[in-house]
């Protein structure tokens, strides 16, 4: 739980450093970045006994180029950018949760 | 993490945004040598036409063009993923500029916490503080993002996440309590690294061999203490039991299968980027070099300010004894992290003498000096431990004193760090491609004109090439950032028209800027003068080919004329 506090405190000082230099369009584009690179990483990376520290880091740091890579992929399949990112991270996010499922 | 760790990471990262975003906190206009145009028009052209492209548009493949012969005209240069991340803040931050260049500057900075994540874990919180807060101000690493070499930068500052999970697997397999999910981690980390860009990936695959062949070696010393005898069943079977201790022997064989797949599935459908690409041309190798670490600035001013390929440039030189220190305290110790950052160490003087080794120019040496400050830092937090470890066999310390001495230490470090380098980091981002530097705003405005009224394969021509119309090397990259922002192909006029494949249904266009020419020349400054001069040659210029009544833009000193063919 105390963990739980300190990171939404954290995220909360940092969002607000970003907005007082970039406004709306830096908090969005910070954003985007946790949302699409770290989350569903983050969720993936859980079945792995890995340190809470250790799947945050590895998480975003994977995440900064397969997500991406990931979208060019379905990209082929759907002549969308914006759908082809919103269909990847779904997936993700859904493989995540099945994965859960699976223990 | 503890409390102490998440409150230095909270503040350096404030401390870095807040640095490394000062190029446009101010001033909005995009900034950045040809190869950040070239970066951002990627990347814009997919957010601005929700098109997930295979190959490059037009206007970015006439650039260089067919670069790659193996893969063909308007290849894609670089795996996808900078480029779509470009794409991704665009759409996601609903503008066109400042996501983006909010965003390189983040990635920019990743290698603050790459090395706080990988100095905390080996070292503790004390180096990691010191360590991560000489990269908040590394000169290599603010300028190379300043020129646009994000895609570079971004692969080579990760890499100390990679050696750390790696690390975990290696540490945990001669442990005999294999934790293999490390070892998957390792892949798809340095599986993103390839994607980012290849030198990254080859840094940390280097690093990591090394620290794979040196922890081989610490555990083959019992097997070669306890051969007694020459005779061959002896050796055989000093050899076998040296094989076994090879760290990929044993169970761990299926995973290092998997993982080595895992790898290719991630790299070979992008293989043909790397390898379709021309060598980099190399000059004669100069293998005196193997015995210098640094590189000459003579063998790269054309690429690189004296200042980046300095030790003074980068380093406080007072820290220089803590370097040698750091690199004494692991030599001396060799645990297993210790021997992690020998592997580095080592890995980093290949990839600095990769034109030695493989002839490739020592200007791609020079790229990977961004590599360096890492590592030189972390090897001084180290040294500054080492400090305090020798201090405390001399006179015992309580635990609480050792522990307030490292801070003590960490904190000496810090200070010394911002007092060298932190003004100057600052003066560098703050003034950056000030004013007339960046793409203004009446050659923007010429730009979205250009997007709007002419074809999407149009040709246009700026400034003749040459020194008769160039006030300086600057206005290149002005002339990219209007390729960028009209979506159409602005290049330099070499004296002949292209002649493609791709151009053979192209209209040729001409645009002759003043703009620039106008505001030195109107007021008194050192290119005034020079100004005048060019100004006059071009107006001749522009009237022997053109007449001013035939301009289909002419705005602010600005005109676009229709070649006839």
């Amino acid at each position: 739980m105390s963990g739980k506090i300190t990171a939404i405190g954290v995220l909360a000082v940092v969002f607000a450093g970003v907005a007082l230099l970039f406004g709306f369009t830096g908090v969005r584009t910070l954003a985007a970045m946790i949302v699409f690179f770290f989350f569903p990483f983050y969720l993936l990376l859980g079945r792995l006994n890995l340190e809470t520290g250790e799947r945050i880091f590895f998480a975003f740091f994977i995440g900064i180029a397969l997500f991406s890579t990931l979208v060019f992929y379905a990209g082929r399949l759907i002549p969308s950018y914006t759908v082809s990112t919103v269909a990847v991270f779904l997936g993700l996010i859904l493989i995540a949760l099945l994965i859960r499922r699976l223990k | 993490m503890n409390r102490i760790d998440v409150a230095a990471l909270t503040v350096l990262f404030l401390l870095s945004f807040y640095l490394w975003t000062l190029p446009f906190q101010n001033d909005p206009r995009p900034f950045g040598e040809g190869d950040s145009a070239w970066h951002f028009s990627i990347g814009d052209y997919v957010a601005s036409s929700d098109r997930p492209v295979w190959r490059l548009p037009f206007y970015v493949g006439q650039w260089y063009y067919n670069f790659n012969p193996t893969l063909g005209p308007n290849a894609p240069e670089y795996p996808p993923p900078n480029h779509y991340n470009y794409a991704l803040m665009q759409v996601a931050g609903g503008e066109r500029f400042a996501p983006v260049f909010i965003y390189r500057a983040v990635s920019s900075f990743l290698g603050v916490f790459a090395v706080y994540f990988l100095v905390s874990r080996l070292y503790g919180t004390a180096p990691a503080i010191a360590a991560s807060a000489g990269l908040v101000f590394s000169l290599r690493e603010y300028m190379t993002y300043l020129w646009g070499q994000q895609p570079t930068l971004i692969s080579v500052v990760i890499s100390p996440v990679a050696f750390y999970a790696f690390y975990r697997y290696l540490d945990s397999y001669y442990k005999k309590e294999s934790r293999v999910a490390y070892l998957y981690v390792t892949v798809l980390l340095l599986g993103s690294q390839y994607l980012l860009h290849f030198q990254g990936f080859l840094l940390s695959f280097l690093s990591l061999s090394a620290f794979a062949f040196l922890m081989w070696i610490k555990r083959l010393r019992p097997v070669i203490q306890n051969v007694n005898s020459l005779t061959i069943h002896a050796v055989l079977s000093s050899l076998l039991l040296m094989a076994r201790r090879l760290p990929f022997a044993g169970e761990s064989r299926k995973h290092l299968a998997v993982c080595t797949a895992l790898f290719l599935i991630i790299s070979l459908p992008f293989i043909m980027i790397y390898v379709g690409a021309p060598a980099a041309s190399g000059s004669e190798r100069d293998y005196g070099r193997i015995f210098s670490w640094k590189i000459d600035h003579d063998l790269v001013s054309g690429n690189y300010p004296e200042v980046f390929t300095s030790f003074s440039g980068q380093y406080p030189v007072i820290l220089l004894p803590l370097l040698f220190l750091g690199i004494i305290a692991i030599l001396f110790r060799r645990s297993g992290r210790d021997l992690l950052m020998l592997g580095w160490l080592i890995a980093m003087y290949l990839v600095l003498h990769v034109d030695v080794f493989l002839g490739t120019g020592p200007a791609r040496s020079a790229r990977m000096l961004i590599a360096e400050p890492a590592l030189f830092y972390s090897l001084m937090a180290v040294g500054g431990m080492f400090v305090v470890q020798v201090l405390d066999s001399f006179v015992k310390m309580s635990s609480k004193v050792r522990y307030v001495s490292k801070f003590a230490v960490a904190a000496v470090i810090v200070l010394i760090i911002v007092q060298s380098n932190a003004s100057a980091a600052r003066d560098t981002l703050s003034g950056s491609y000030p004013d007339i530097l960046r793409i203004t705003p009446v050659q923007i405005d010429a730009s979205e004109w250009m997007g709007s009224n002419l074809p999407e394969n149009a040709y246009v021509y700026y400034v003749p090439i040459g020194s008769d119309f160039k006030l300086g090397s600057w206005q290149y990259p002005k002339l990219r950032w209007m390729l960028a922002v009209s979506q159409r192909y602005v290049a330099p006029f070499t004296g002949t028209f292209a002649n493609n494949a791709h151009v053979a249904d192209s209209q040729f266009y001409y645009l002759f800027d003043y703009s620039d020419l106008y505001a030195f020349g109107s007021v008194q400054n050192y290119l005034q003068q020079a100004a005048q001069q060019k100004t006059l040659l071009l107006q001749e210029f522009e009237a022997e080919n053109f007449n001013v009544s035939d301009a289909l833009y002419d705005e602010n000193g600005i005109r676009v004329y229709k070649v006839e063919n």
